[in-house]
């Protein structure tokens, strides 16, 4: 912020721009068909375990799990760690139980639905 | 060893721009920072007001050539990483990633092997999001299979957010839901950010009272806690624990402080 406008909103009392009038109507988000797509995604939804990054280079590499050179005490946390880029993506199941790609968008919704409800965006 | 890693799927994004702020950060704080540019580009030096032909060291020069700056020092660990022996170097300790320094590494968004070599080594690996949809799209690469709001390691930050854009407003809604407590900062779009590299001065320098380095100090202070309270890779070797769930609740406190900041 430049320093002007910082001047300015100090003198009124104001840290920052604050952007009140930007109510937004719930049904909105329902305009954006990618948010439910990448809810869905196996890949974010953790129910895919063979998906793995465009970006492996070696795609049986990501099946490696004995990896030797990366010793670690918490398998699982590995997992999360370097399945990132599609290093290990398949070497554990997800940490929390997938849920429902269907119950993901749903309770989603209605989540974002309640807080705007509730006057909390 | 708190490597740093600062690396998103999308490119453009911030990710140099959040690898300086949060080397300045941290060094503010006390710490002793290394800001490393793994980039072909070189780009990171501009957020520090260095000219475009300031060369910087390379990670394994001798430190005679120093570029450092307010406390930050400048390498470029582009020589190093392109040579043959470089995981095997950072896999046994070659590389300096260890005592009480912070290396932070900014790693170009297509360079994913580099990005999956040093996460394997790194504390944080910090993934900076755009509010706009290209910057969503490439979401489900960032770990395949593992839901992002479980993530240990990887955190994210929301860059250049404008809340008079109404796909930016959805959008930070969005990820606050799907992220969790793994969406750890957002930072303000703010022109003083392109105007301070014009001006060839630092964030600080030029726009004190900056909105965006205002978020990307208290996103600094959120890491600089997230680091210290998550064990090394290497600290663990040879405990048999087991996923004990320890190193999330140590994050925890922080994390839902910084939520709470996003909400
Ligand atoms: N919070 C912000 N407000 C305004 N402009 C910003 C902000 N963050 C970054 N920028 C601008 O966005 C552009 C991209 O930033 P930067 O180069 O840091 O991104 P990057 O992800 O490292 O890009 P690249 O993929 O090219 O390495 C730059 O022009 C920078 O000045
Ligand atoms: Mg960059």
């Amino acid at each position: 912020m430049r320093s002007d406008a910082a001047n300015l909103l100090s003198r009124l009392g104001q840290g920052k721009f604050k952007y009140q009038e930007f109510r937004d109507n719930f049904a909105d988000m329902e305009l954006w068909p990618l948010f439910e797509a990448l809810i869905r995604d196996p890949r974010i939804s953790g129910t895919d375990e063979d998906s793995r990054s465009l970006f492996t280079d070696d795609p049986a590499q990501g099946r490696d799990t004995g990896t030797p050179t990366i010793p670690h005490a918490e398998p699982v946390r590995v997992a999360g760690l370097f399945g990132g880029y599609g290093a290990q993506a398949s070497a554990s199941p997800p940490a929390t139980a997938p849920r429902r790609p269907q119950d993901d968008v749903r309770s989603l919704l209605k989540r974002l639905n309640d807080q705007v409800a509730a006057g909390e965006l | 060893m708190p490597l740093i890693l600062c690396h998103s799927p999308k490119g453009g994004v911030g990710t140099s721009f959040i690898a300086a702020g949060l080397a300045q950060g941290l060094s503010q704080l006390g710490r002793e920072v290394v800001l490393l540019d793994m980039t072909a580009q070189g780009g990171v030096k501009h957020y520090f007001g260095l000219s475009p032909d300031h060369p910087l060291p390379d990670l394994e020069d001798d430190v005679i050539d120093q570029v450092a700056v307010g406390g930050v020092s400048l390498r470029s660990g582009r020589r190093a990483s392109a040579q043959e022996d470089f995981a095997e170097a950072l896999r046994s300790g070659d590389l300096p990633f260890d005592g009480e320094t912070f290396y932070i590494a900014d790693v170009a968004s297509g360079d994913f092997a580099l990005a999956r070599l040093l996460q394997r080594h790194a504390r944080l690996h910090v993934c900076a999001l755009l509010p706009a949809a290209m910057s969503l799209a490439l979401l489900p690469q960032v770990s395949p299979g593992r839901r992002l709001d479980t993530l240990d390691r990887t955190v994210f930050v929301l860059n250049q957010l404008d809340e008079t854009r109404r796909f930016a407003r959805h959008a930070a809604l969005f990820l606050r839901e799907l992220l969790g407590d793994n969406l750890i900062a957002q930072i303000h779009r703010d022109e003083a950010v392109n105007e301070a590299v014009g001006m060839q001065q630092t964030l600080a320098r030029y726009a004190p009272a900056s909105l965006a380095l205002a978020d990307v100090r208290k996103l600094a202070g959120i890491v600089d806690v997230l680091t210290r309270q998550e064990p090394a890779v290497r600290d663990e070797i040879g405990s048999d624990g087991g996923p004990t769930g320890e190193g999330d609740n140590r994050g925890s406190s922080s994390r839902s402080s910084a939520s709470s900041e996003a909400a």
